[in-house]
């Protein structure tokens, strides 16, 4: 069988080819999902010459059938070692993504309940120690400043709504 | 409308203080995001496009455009200086600026990247001018069919051009897919939101490109920060001139450049990148001195400064004609047009002449400013090389959520935004083609209202589509860069290939 990846092939790594068909089957179990979930939509307009429910149907078993082959081209590649210096994911790599995602998340949901101000600086704060600021002054500074800034552009110079808007 | 005419109009728009000042901030911010590694054009106009909500859609189209060209002369200083191309455009000028720079000859590299920018910013902008009005008036020939063929044909090209056949098609059904959240074009009924209020108007679009371009790029130089040693150079004034013999063998170079990037990038799928490759690879076959390629070929390094400048310009050409986008960052662009109250494509020409000639206008007068300004500059801009990154990275990420949360005014869209950035991480790490999500996102819903309006007058016959002559020959062209992709016929050509060698 010829290989479905050409220019994949011999150069993805193990760590890679095993995300590599997660992410395949997921696309493959998203598109079979879109795909039953588009045959619920209501479709009461008759006249149309496609339907609502036309595009989200076979979106999905493209997207579907994409995932197949995303599957089936992983499954065929013959992986490379990870390098050690350089592997693709690594624990403490790993770590400061999801805890600044994490921190992301927590951020956009505190947006509107916490003053704008205080929760920038928090945000700044963490995010440099994520990025490997050492604890101390400079980071203290640079959250300072940075939260100041932002506070000045947004909520100074272009009136955005947030929580703290009023109060300086 | 003459485009002359349009021109000077056009130029009088841009010529305006508020504009100019616009134009200066966005030559400024594109060299900015330009010189940092890692940032690139398409993040400067994701972040900057909520900036722009309350400017008049002249100013905020010179500005993001500004954003877009200007970078390209910033990508060049991080090359030459780094050996690090901020963008993938910009690889091969690190692989001959680089060498240039070690050899003492940074400044002339700096300054022959600047005048080859310069020289194709100034023939793209020219050929924009002529060329989108032509191609405008015949696009609103075209009727609904013709339309959907079209949009077929790009998503086509952007699947097959994005390096793995089976992952840009996937990306660009995953981007459909995605697309179909929302408001369906014809009737607007609300579809495939699952009672979620996050997804009643569809997923918001700033969200989804900032989300997916700028989220993905902290979040990485978080985990692994960039390691980069900044080659000491002298920047005097009179370091950074070329000699003559420079400017002698790059003669060629800077037509040739200019000419690929500009006509290469007029084709979806096509951006700066492969046309600098193309630039590239085209005039080491037509030197005189080829063994230097590799080891500092100024006439190499103009070759492809000039290419992916050009295509820069260039690519707004389907984008203002037909209102496709050809690469990540006019997607992104038109997105912002769209916000506006512009409808990208051939109605744009019509309705308002005006922001288009300003626009092209503009990137004249900006080209001017970059090479004005970009070497007097120099120290500035080697000076934000030695920012420090994490504050760079840390700023970005909250000056995303932030600015997504200004231009839509919920915590909804910055949701969105965050789901977009896991997606554009985890799509990064594993090397699948992020912009044809950005352009099916931008595309599904006139595609699908081309589809609807070609039935309706077909009175539901497909054949509509191979009936009329020019949307079958542009499905044709969909269907050819599919099956020429397709592995069993690559898997015939190399048994062929290797056959015949052995023979």
């Amino acid at each position: 069988m010829p290989d479905l990846d050409e220019e994949g092939a011999n150069s993805i790594t193990r760590q890679q080819r095993a995300a590599t068909l997660v992410f395949g089957a997921g696309l493959l179990g998203l598109g079979l999902f879109w795909s039953w979930e588009a045959t619920k939509i209501q479709t009461r307009n008759t006249y149309q010459a496609i339907t609502p429910d036309f595009l989200p149907f076979w979106a999905g078993l493209g997207l579907a059938a994409a995932g197949f082959f995303v599957l089936v081209s992983a499954w065929q590649q013959h992986p490379l070692d990870e390098d050690p210096n350089d592997p693709t994911f690594d624990l403490r790599g790993q770590l400061r993504v999801w805890a600044a995602f994490g921190a992301l998340l927590v951020y956009t949901l505190l947006l509107e309940q916490i003053h704008y101000f205080f929760l920038t600086l928090a945000m700044m704060a963490i995010t440099l120690l994520i990025a490997r600021e050492r604890l101390g002054l400079w980071l203290a500074v640079k959250s300072l400043l940075s939260a100041v800034l932002m506070y000045l552009i947004f909520i100074r110079a272009f009136g955005v709504p947030l929580p703290g808007s009023v109060y300086f | 409308l003459d485009p002359i005419i349009g021109f000077m109009n056009g130029l009088a728009l841009a010529l305006d203080p508020t504009n100019i000042m616009y134009l200066f901030i966005g030559v400024m911010v594109g060299n900015f995001v330009g010189v940092l590694p890692g940032l690139g054009p398409v993040t400067g106009v994701a972040l900057l496009i909520p900036f722009t909500y309350g400017m008049e859609p002249t100013s905020a189209l010179i500005l993001l455009s500004a954003i877009y060209y200007g970078s390209m002369y910033g990508n060049s200083i991080s090359a030459v200086l780094l050996n690090m191309p901020g963008t993938p455009a910009a690889i091969m000028t690190a692989m001959e600026g680089y060498p240039l720079a070690r050899q003492g000859r940074a400044g002339p590299a700096l300054a022959m990247a600047a005048f080859a920018s310069f020289f194709a910013g100034t023939v793209g902008a020219a050929g924009l001018l002529f060329l989108t009005p032509t191609l405008s008036q015949f696009a609103l020939r075209l009727g609904p069919p013709e339309e959907f063929a079209l949009f077929l044909a790009a998503f086509t090209l952007v699947a097959t051009l994005s390096g793995s056949f089976v992952k840009g098609v996937a990306m660009t059904t995953l981007g459909v897919t995605l697309a179909t959240i929302g408001p369906e074009p014809m009737v607007a009924a609300s579809r495939m939101t699952f009672g979620s209020p996050l997804f009643e108007v569809g997923l918001n679009f700033v969200a989804a490109s900032i989300g997916l371009f700028a989220i993905p790029s902290a979040i990485e130089a978080m985990e692994r920060p960039t390691k980069y040693v900044l080659h000491r150079a002298s920047l005097r004034m009179r370091d950074l001139l070329p000699t003559r013999k420079d400017l002698r063998e790059s003669a060629t170079a800077f037509p040739l450049g200019s000419v690929i990037g500009f006509f290469g990038s007029v084709m979806p799928g096509i951006g700066p990148t492969e046309s600098s490759l193309m630039a590239y690879a085209l005039q080491k076959r037509f030197s005189r001195r080829p063994e230097l390629y590799g080891k500092g070929s100024m006439e190499g390094l103009t070759s492809v400064e000039a290419a992916n400048n050009a295509s820069s310009v260039g690519g707004m050409i389907p984008m203002l004609s037909f209102g496709i986008p050809s690469s990540a960052t006019t997607a992104v662009l038109m997105g912002a047009m769209l916000i506006h109250g512009l409808q990208p494509g051939p109605m744009l020409m019509a309705v308002n002449p005006n922001v288009v000639f300003a626009v092209i206008a503009s990137m004249y007068l900006g080209n001017l400013m970059l090479l004005l300004l970009n070497l007097p500059l120099i120290r500035i801009w080697v000076a934000c090389l030695r920012l420090p990154q994490n504050l760079i990275v840390s700023g970005v990420v909250v000056l995303s959520a932030t600015g997504v949360y200004a231009a839509a005014n919920s915590v909804n869209a910055v949701l969105v935004m965050f789901g977009f950035g896991i997606l554009g991480y985890i799509l990064n790490k594993l090397r699948f083609p992020v912009a044809p999500i950005i352009l099916a996102l931008i595309l599904t819903g006139p595609l699908e209202a081309a589809l609807g309006k070609s039935l309706a007058m077909s009175g539901g016959d497909w054949s509509i589509f191979v009936s009329r002559p020019i949307a079958m020959s542009l499905i044709a062209l969909a269907a050819l860069s599919v099956l020429l992709q397709l592995p069993i016929l690559r898997w015939i050509r190399s048994r062929r290939t290797g056959r015949a060698s052995r023979g």
